[in-house]
């Protein structure tokens, strides 16, 4: 696949580095720590993606031409915009929080469906193995040299953006890393005892893959979430920004961007806002998926 | 090794024709081309004519392979917009992507492996710190997001480097940054963890012990811990040329990303469809010189690819 990201590079790596060189007391004691900080901005993220309309002080998309290129506060701006305004007068702080929806909403769509189909291709090829499991593998093999960007631009050239060929196409390209990921570990999981146990026992394959399979490669699952939720904000964004992803006037992030560099030299703020505000929620979710990774494995837990 | 070597082409080849094959049908499923390239006030006679000059009459199914066919004999179809060949409008356009995903993957390989090794030889140092720093950043910060950043630093405010454009080196500094800091954040910590395992290892520990010196046990450690380094570098190249379509319309780089925008804007299919194609080829081969030398490089691979489900 061809994102502006190597997306399967950069989780194996995320999920084999080395957990923690420096093994002591303190550093692991500091390791285990609850993450004030990624958690804290997560928290906002979700916050205002859930309850977005109910705190934005204007409409996000409501149009005052008469403030527009308001500066925000601490540079000449006033609170009545704190992040400033727009060229159209809309005011940024209430875009943000509309652009936080719109993220929040695409990318959990998008690793939820991709680990969902990776799942199931995972179980099916790791606990089936043999000639299936060939097949399922070299299937995603392809697809992770599938061009996802590119096909973006056909697909959103053709139909036109939306929200849903958004979702549809970046969980395309996010699947086949959760099956590969997934696969080895139920290739583990498959040849431990009590496995071996409920098979003798005479357990249904559908059975023992419900009641011993999926229980134990959920914790992997939830880091692989959280690592490529980050990535599925970054792509989301760059769509959007490409103007192949959520249509305006949706105030989607990376839209914002794009808008903000017309103005790059009488507008600072325009395009700064939205670009914090995703790379902090970017930040957050990579050390949010740093630390559940950690916290996961039973090398650095004891 | 033939058998290994084979089934990757095997897989490479499919990719190209399944993405040629989407292309094609997603095309053909657009509308009328005929009505693009016709006048707005033509007669509907006119717009019979020029479907039929443009094969669109055909059936689907013939429409297809004629399609193929052209494709293999490297002919990409016309420009309606440009009036002129999509082959040439490409390899006008080809070398200038080419030119500056180089120079991003030149920064991003020079500057992550050298922060890598060193944030590898001594953990908890300074160095670590910031490569540690670097990383994270690299990967939390969206390219797009970065590329405006240093347009706003270094352009609009300090006034150094030219915003946009082609012209002399001063012109390819920011883009090339902007596409690089991913690819270097992956870099550095692929390397660094590369790099900590080799250093674990006995045989090093065992220099080390006997006291070679650090200089000779870096050229050995790096030796060791270079496959997995190099095949990323290998992936991170064609990402880097394959994927610089935003670099490059930010940055008004005359390369083949923004010709498929400026398609898309102008409904030019025949452009874009051209651009993803020569795009997944380069894409496709050097996954696939990437996957046969890592093969090369290492005999495990090539026992995995016989069928053998390996087991991780």
């Amino acid at each position: 696949m061809v994102l502006p990201v190597p997306l399967d590079a950069v989780t194996e790596d995320a999920l084999h580095a080395p957990a923690e060189e420096v093994v002591g007391p303190v550093s692991r004691r500091r390791r285990r720590r609850w993450p004030w900080f990624s958690g804290t901005i997560l928290a906002l993220f979700i916050f205002a993606g859930l309850f977005g309309p109910y705190i934005t002080p204007y409409p996000p998309n409501e149009i005052d031409l008469a403030a527009s290129l308001q500066p925000p506060v601490g540079f000449g701006g006033t609170w009545s915009h704190p992040l400033g305004t727009d060229d159209l007068g809309r005011d940024i702080l209430s875009r943000v929080i509309e652009g936080a929806r719109v993220a929040l909403a695409v990318s959990i769509a998008v690793v939820v469906i991709a680990g969902l189909v990776g799942m199931a291709v995972a179980l099916i090829a790791g606990y089936r193995g043999g000639r299936l499991d060939a097949f399922l593998m070299r299937t995603t093999d392809a697809s992770l040299a599938f061009p996802v960007l590119l096909l973006a631009i056909v697909v959103v050239g053709v139909y036109g953006p939306s929200t849903t060929i958004v979702i549809i196409i970046l969980a395309l390209a996010f699947w086949p890393s959760y099956a590969r990921v997934l696969r080895s570990e139920v290739l583990h999981l498959k040849t431990m005892d009590y496995v071996t146990m409920a098979k003798t026992m005479g357990g249904s394959s559908r059975w023992v893959v419900r009641r011993h399979i999926v229980p134990n490669i959920v914790p992997t699952l939830l880091v692989l979430l959280s690592l490529q939720l980050g990535l599925a904000i970054i792509a989301e964004g760059s769509l959007s920004f490409l103007g192949l992803g959520v249509p305006p006037p949706a105030a989607s992030w990376g839209g914002m961007l794009s808008d903000g560099r017309r103005h790059l030299n009488d507008a600072w703020w325009m395009p700064t806002m939205p670009g914090i505000a995703l790379s902090l929620t970017v930040l957050a979710t990579n050390l949010m998926g740093d630390w559940l990774r950690v916290r996961s494995d039973p090398a650095t837990k004891r | 090794m033939l058998r290994f070597t084979l089934v990757r082409l095997g897989q490479a080849i499919l990719v190209l024709f399944g993405v040629a094959t989407v292309v094609c049908l997603l095309s053909r499923g657009s509308g009328n081309d005929a009505e693009l390239v016709a006048p707005p006030d033509a007669p509907p006679e006119t717009v019979a004519q020029i479907e039929k000059n443009l094969g669109l009459d055909k059936p689907l199914i013939n429409q297809y392979f004629d399609y193929m066919s052209d494709l293999l004999h490297g002919d990409l179809g016309q420009s309606f917009a440009y009036r002129t060949d999509v082959r040439s409008l490409i390899a006008d356009a080809l070398p200038n992507t080419i030119e500056l995903g180089l120079c991003a993957f030149a920064f991003a390989a020079v500057f992550g492996i050298a922060i890598g090794v060193r944030s590898a030889m001594r953990p908890g140092g300074w160095t670590d710190h910031v490569g540690k720093g670097l990383a994270l950043a690299g990967q939390s910060v969206p390219s797009f997001w970065l590329a405006i950043l240093l347009v706003l630093v270094f352009s609009v405010r300090l006034d150094w480097l030219p915003p946009f454009g082609q012209g002399g080196w001063q012109h390819l500094v920011l883009p090339a940054i902007a596409l690089g800091a991913f690819s270097l954040a992956s870099l550095t910590r692929l390397t660094r963890s590369a790099i900590i395992e080799v250093l674990r290892k006995d045989h090093t520990v065992f220099m080390n012990a006997k006291g070679v010196s650090p200089r000779l046990l870096i050229v050995h450690t790096l030796r060791n811990a270079s496959l997995p380094i190099v095949t990323l570098a290998g992936i991170l190249l064609g990402t880097l040329i394959s994927a610089s379509v935003i670099i490059e319309t930010i940055f008004a780089w005359p390369g083949v990303g923004q010709l498929a925008i400026q398609g898309i804007n102008s409904r030019d299919y025949n452009v874009v469809q051209g651009v993803v194609l020569v795009n997944t080829t380069i894409f496709v081969i050097l996954l696939f010189i990437v996957d046969v030398s890592y093969g090369l490089l290492d005999p495990r691979v090539r026992r995995a690819s016989r069928g053998v489900a390996s087991p991780a």
